[in-house]
């Protein structure tokens, strides 16, 4: 018998996702094991945003199956999904905070929309957050206020204020400046690391993925390509990869 | 419907290529002497099928913006008597359509009132019937100047600034984050400001009501030098309570029209800041249709009605 615990968090089979003509995802096949950073690479237009998008339920595939800790996603309705959208957090790649509250409203939002908790532990509990991501600084701050790396921080709390088991990341260091970007990426790796969650990463950033990746999964034309631990990655032979890994100066 | 048009503009398309490919077939009889009525008869079935399909692309898209309001009438009703309620969004929706609009509610219907009364006063005078002003000003005001001006205010000041929200919250992704936290949009953000709007419209007629006969009062007594007591006995004596409930019933309408435009316009709002300027000006633009639009068909049902009931 299967032990739980191996059997990955998420999974992707056959999916498929047309645009009008377009066809994005082309039967694409996915495994998120538990607890580990797995990161979707790829070059644009091959389908990484779509994916996340499908994955979060925002969108629905054309056909396929998305297994989340071994339960179907696709078909569900919306009142059936409710259970599943609160063990995921998602960071927007622009954050995605709401521009009217702050910061720790941000953080407090899930809590007061889903639990049962009184105003002051929300506060606490949103807090406790934002000192674990060393935010709290910029509690009372809108988000206009903050910086793009700051706002990373928020987005992440926010993300991770329910029982969250997997937080998707749609391309976290997109127009960050290295150093953030750096930050960025070490905050994913200890956020993963001290709440014990599962997180998917898109990313095209190269650099990015060697530093937090436990497995890679390469996209190509709306199929995975590779899907490994970096440093097979590196070794892949595949052409399109060694081309892509050429250009990006690996 | 719907799927019998987007056919026959499919089909219009198909043609217009099929036009085309079979120009490009060699016809021996036409290359051996290409005519120009051939021509121009090609010419004008062109033409034809162009104007054509540029009808029934103005009736798809017509239709389709129809569809996908109901859909949202829809799906706001539903949410409307649906756990959970979020009354800290309703307070605040109504505190932004109603208390914010009242200044500029109650500047209009001043301005309406005295210019109302102003005119009046001059062109009853020419039959000697000045004193019936005030109660007929009374009836204007109550049944139609109150509940359009009032609705096409908030629609100018809230609904464009709806539109706004929305549509910025839908290209920051603010929307999508929401259904990632497990919260319904719609039950969210938009059944608070709908039901705001359909409540606080009224309320902001009863009060263009009031400050617009004052307005009026002002002008036709203390400018113009009409008998006070005589104004406002036929403002009392003409102006029926129903007059007034059925300038309540078309603010509601009016509220929640504008509300739903104005919301369905942000919500589905594509293209970053430039498509969001654009559902911010089709919003104000199709309330304010609306309004005049929804205005005399309500008028029309009241006062049949009105007549059925004696």
């Amino acid at each position: 018998m299967t032990n739980p615990a191996e059997i990955p968090l998420l999974r992707v089979r056959a999916l498929h996702k047309h645009f009008g003509t377009l066809h994005v995802l082309r039967g694409l096949d996915l495994e998120v094991p538990r607890g580990e950073v797995t990161v979707v690479l790829g070059g644009s237009g091959t389908g990484k945003s779509v994916l996340m998008r499908q994955i979060a339920s925002l969108d629905t595939p054309d056909s396929g199956s998305i297994t989340f800790d071994g339960q179907e996603l696709v078909g569900l309705g919306e009142r059936e999904l409710l259970p599943f959208r609160r063990r995921m957090g998602m960071v927007f790649q622009g954050s995605a905070l709401f521009d009217s509250l702050t910061v720790l409203e941000n953080v407090a939002f899930p809590l007061r929309q889903h639990s049962d908790l009184g105003t002051s532990a929300i506060r606490e509990r949103a807090m406790k957050l934002l000192v674990a991501l060393e935010i709290d600084h910029a509690a009372r701050k809108l988000p206009s206020e903050i910086s793009g790396g700051m706002q990373k921080r928020t987005a992440i709390a926010r993300a991770l204020a329910l029982d969250t088991e997997l937080i998707i990341y749609d391309e976290p260091t997109s127009g960050l400046d290295p150093v953030v970007s750096r930050a960025v990426d070490d905050l994913i790796r200890k956020t993963s690391e001290d709440f014990n969650v599962t997180s998917l990463v898109v990313s095209h950033d190269i650099q990015s993925v060697l530093r937090i990746a436990q497995r890679v999964a390469y996209l190509h034309e709306g199929r995975v390509l590779f899907w490994g631990p970096p440093a097979a990655m590196l070794k892949s032979d595949a052409p399109q990869l060694r081309r892509y890994l050429e250009a990006a100066g690996v | 419907m719907v799927s019998f048009l987007a056919k026959l503009a499919q089909y219009l398309g198909l043609r217009r290529l099929g036009d085309k490919a079979g120009a490009s077939r060699k016809s021996p009889l036409r290359d051996a002497n290409p005519s120009d009525a051939d021509a121009n008869a090609q010419s004008t079935i062109s033409r034809n099928a162009k104007i054509t399909r540029f009808f029934a692309a103005y009736l798809l898209t017509f239709l389709e913006e129809i569809g996908i309001l109901a859909r949202l009438v829809g799906e706001t009703v539903r949410w409307t008597f649906r756990r959970p309620f979020h009354v800290p969004q309703l307070l605040e929706a109504m505190r932004f359509i109603g208390v914010g609009s009242i200044f500029i509610v109650g500047l209009t219907g001043l301005f309406v009132g005295m210019v109302f009364s102003l005119q009046l006063v001059d062109g009853f005078r020419l039959f000697g019937a000045e004193n019936m002003v005030g109660g007929v000003i009374g009836i204007a005001l109550a049944r139609e100047l109150a509940p359009v001006f009032s609705a096409l205010m908030v629609s100018a000041r809230a609904g464009s600034a709806m539109a706004t929200q929305l549509g910025s919250m839908r290209a920051t992704a603010q929307i999508d984050a929401l259904w990632t936290m497990a919260v319904q949009p719609v039950n969210f953000l938009v059944v608070p400001r709908v039901v705001a709007a359909t409540l606080m419209v009224p309320l902001l007629t009863i009060l263009f009501d009031l400050i617009g006969i004052f307005g009026a009062w002002l002008v036709g007594v203390k400018l113009l030098g009409l008998d006070p007591g005589i104004f406002v006995y036929r403002v009392r004596m003409l102006t029926d309570p129903t007059d007034v409930s059925q300038g309540l019933v078309k603010a509601a309408c009016f509220g929640f029209a504008l509300a739903v435009i104005a919301c369905r316009q942000g919500y589905f709002a594509r293209g970053g800041a430039q498509g969001v300027g654009e559902a911010t000006n089709r919003a104000v633009v199709q309330s304010a249709v609306a309004i005049l639009v929804l205005d005399y068909f309500i008028s029309d049902l009241i006062l049949k009605f009105m007549r059925s009931s004696g």
